[in-house]
């Protein structure tokens, strides 16, 4: 394994704290009265399924060679563009803005995967330049 | 090649914390002021909203402190009164716009289980309504028609059922930071129709009351040539079992918090400064005296005093620019981010401005703090520039 | 270009003690004549460095004036004696003299860097020197991985890039081996004999054997030869 770049360690950092975060810190809203969830809950579920995704791809590229680690760069972008669309468009939030799915897990998740796909970006344009050097 | 980026760059340790501190001092800065602005104008936004001089409700919603609930933080809630006392009130000296207002708080909206303020108004009589929403929709409301706060997650066009019936989304207001946008509009006959229902339900308490004759609240405009007190007194005299309050009175209490919270924070943005500036010019100056060699060097070679001050300066701007740019990016992300968490959080009426005033804020924020950058570097600058290069590259054996 | 000294004098403050200040030269004239290796000897404490200093443009004498060529050093307003420094005068400070976040080529590049003149030819007479020094493996590292030997054939490098028509060297061997000082005094010769005039002020007798004129110093007074 190579020492890994700083935005290898970018994308390990977002990764697991969107993994983590999504389950602790900007988790949706809770259960009803009765116990039964709603739908974005579902959401917070998908996001910390991909979430796990993201995380083990950027594991996994630190013992990749360079141009193999940039493409996984690349995919890791797409999937974290694909986990922004999750709240709020794959999967509705609830009624009110003002409820913790919308006011805090949307704005949470859509900034971690933005910085996630910048990152990715960033990481293969730096392999490309470094590979032309 | 540029010595004060190769500076920057070859020192990673001494970059990063005065890139922390530089992003500090932004993000005070900026977030701060947005804190501030956007309370402001929330308060702004609320008494616009409000537009009434005089608010009459029952006596027990006063009481209970329903009523800044209801109408200051938005929590849904009802209380009622009897249709005669609205025309009583009606029939006093002084009263210039007289409209009565339906509350509502819905079991259920649509997927999600929170309770929903319903708000119903007499299009005929209005003038607190109306007047926003205009802004929205041209058209008359129809019976079964509704329209949502900004806050609301749905879309005209789509449909609401309240209390078993459906409503049809005519409109959404725009934000305004205040309890109109956690709130859904409606006419007299509509919201006579959900009173009705809800009460078929048994999920409403009209408190011996013929729902087909209550009203909420009486918003009332003074007619000229009276004072609000002198109104307030006459209907509180006058009109059993009910409150008159003026407007002004109930945003006053709001208007004292919102002006506890400023200075609280206008007092923190202060204390990070002048901790930022002092740890700033510490920072440049332990940076600039551990290397006094190298500035003695560039002397010997032929740099001039200006040449070490603008390598000086060049490294506090570069660094400047790169954190105020990075604090003022996280304080936007956060606020813009998360608004509405925030202005949860403060309960008070919260409202952003807009997109043109929030760039200008984030940029007055960069400059300021690259000023204060380029003042703390320009005290290095001016030291390490006279500093004696003879002194400082002698010897023992000199 | 000659470098000439005339009834030069320094005097420093004392910030504590009886005298007031002490005299660490006494008036003095003298002549670094182009094309020839002067070598100034002395004790330590006995004015050397200060010497050096003054001729070089950075400290400034209690009295008296240094002539390079026509021009008068001290007469010249700060941004015009540094581009006369820049371009005429070479100076080899005492002890390391690096920029720690510039490679080694970068470093001895500095004098043509300032002023923008860092071209193709600057780069090609930098691999020169370094191949005369014994450095050209080094040009890529940073200082800090360089011994003290290798800092001072950097700064010996740095000082001669811009071919100075005046050169002045405080004690260049003293972290040297004798191979290395040997490589170092032929240099300094070799400057000379292509028309620099040459100072250097050592303690190393090595530098005798190389030496057109010794000069010995003591309490601030030049003697005209050596002890």
């Amino acid at each position: 394994m190579k020492k890994p770049t700083i935005t290898d360690i970018c994308l390990l950092l977002l990764s697991a704290a969107l993994c983590l975060g999504s389950k602790l810190l900007f988790h949706a809203c809770g259960p009803k009265e009765d116990g039964s969830w709603m739908s974005c809950h579902w959401a917070e579920q998908t996001v910390f399924l991909m979430s796990i995704g993201l995380t083990v791809v950027s594991v996994l590229r630190l013992f990749l060679s360079r141009p193999a680690k940039a493409g996984a760069a690349l995919a890791m972008s797409v999937m974290s563009v694909a986990t922004a669309l999750i709240p709020g468009i794959a999967i509705r939030l609830c009624m009110m803005d003002t409820m913790r799915c919308h006011a805090v897990m949307r704005p949470a998740v859509l900034i971690l995967c933005g910085l996630i796909a910048v990152a990715g970006v960033v990481d293969a344009i730096l392999s490309r330049k470094e590979a032309n050097a | 090649m540029n010595i004060a980026y190769r500076n920057v760059r070859r020192r990673p340790v001494r970059t990063a914390v005065l890139l922390v501190l530089t992003a500090l001092l932004s993000l005070a800065v900026c977030g701060g002021t947005l804190l501030v602005s956007g309370l402001q104008k929330g308060l702004g936004s609320l008494e616009a909203r409000l537009g009434a001089d005089i608010m009459v409700v029952p006596y027990e919603a006063r009481t209970k402190s329903n009523l800044e609930s209801i109408v200051l933080q938005g929590n849904p809630g009802y209380f009622y009164m009897d249709n005669s006392r609205y025309e009583k009130i009606r029939g006093l000296d002084g009263i210039g716009q007289i409209s009565a207002q339906f509350y509502l708080a819905s079991a259920s909206s649509g997927c999600c289980s929170i309770p929903v303020q319903i708000i119903g108004f007499d299009p005929e009589t209005d003038f607190t309504v109306l007047p926003w929403l205009k802004r929205s929709y041209d058209g008359n409301l129809q019976a079964g028609d509704i329209v949502v706060g900004n806050d609301l997650n749905a879309f005209p066009g789509d449909t609401l059922t309240f209390y078993g019936i459906d409503c049809h989304v005519a409109a959404k207001l725009d934000k305004t930071g205040t309890y109109y946008d956690s709130a859904v509009f409606t006419n007299i006959d509509t919201i006579q129709q959900l009173i009705g229902s809800s009460l078929d339900k048994g999920m409403n308490d009209f408190a011996g009351t013929d729902p087909q004759k209550v009203v909420s609240t009486v918003l009332i405009n003074v007619a000229e040539g009276y004072s609000p007190e002198e109104v307030m007194n006459d209907i509180n005299i006058h009109v059993k079992k009910v409150k008159a309050v003026q407007t002004k009175e109930m945003i006053s209490g709001i208007s004292r918090s919102l002006q506890g919270t400023s200075d609280v924070i206008g007092v923190l943005i202060a204390a990070v400064w002048v901790l930022g500036l002092v740890i700033l010019l510490l920072a440049f100056t332990m940076s600039v005296n551990e290397r006094k060699r190298e500035f003695a060097v560039l002397r010997v070679i032929g740099a001039s005093q200006g040449k070490l001050a603008s390598i000086v300066m060049q490294e506090a701007l570069l660094t400047g620019l790169c954190g105020s740019v990075l604090g003022t990016g996280l304080a936007l992300v956060g606020m813009l981010g998360f608004r509405t968490a925030v202005s949860e959080q403060i309960g008070l009426p919260f409202l952003l401005p807009g997109a043109g005033q929030t760039a200008l804020l984030a940029v007055m924020s960069i400059l300021a703090v690259l000023l204060a950058g380029i003042l703390a570097a320009a005290v290095c600058a001016y030291r390490i520039s006279r500093v004696d290069t003879a002194l400082i590259l002698r010897g023992d054996n000199g | 270009m000659n470098l000439t000294a005339k009834a030069l004098m320094k005097e420093f403050p004392r910030k504590s003690g009886s005298a007031n200040c002490f005299t660490v030269l006494q008036p003095l004239d003298l002549t670094i004549d182009a094309g020839k290796l002067t070598v100034l000897m002395g004790r330590s404490g006995s004015g050397k460095s200060t010497l050096l200093n003054i001729l070089g443009g950075l400290l400034r004498p209690t009295d008296g004036k240094v002539l390079a060529g026509e021009a008068d050093l001290y007469e010249m307003p700060d941004k015009a004696l540094s581009a006369f420094r820049n371009r005429h005068i070479g100076i080899i400070p005492q002890g390391q003299t690096a920029l720690y976040s510039l490679t080694v080529e970068e470093n001895i590049l500095l004098p043509v860097t300032l002023t923008g003149k860092a071209d193709d030819a600057a780069k090609q007479r930098v691999q020169t020197l370094a191949k005369a020094l014994e450095i050209t493996a080094l040009l890529g590292c940073y200082p800090a991985e360089l011994s003290g030997g290798e800092l001072r054939r950097m700064a010996i490098a740095r000082a001669l890039l811009p071919q100075p028509e005046i050169l002045l060297a405080d004690e260049p061997t003293s972290d040297l081996d004798e191979e290395t000082t040997q490589l170092v005094l032929r240099i300094l010769k070799e400057a000379a004999a292509q028309g620099s005039a040459v100072l250097m002020v050592t303690h190393d007798p090595c530098a005798k054997e190389f030496a057109d004129i010794l000069l010995s110093m003591r309490n601030g007074v030049i003697a005209a030869d050596a002890e």
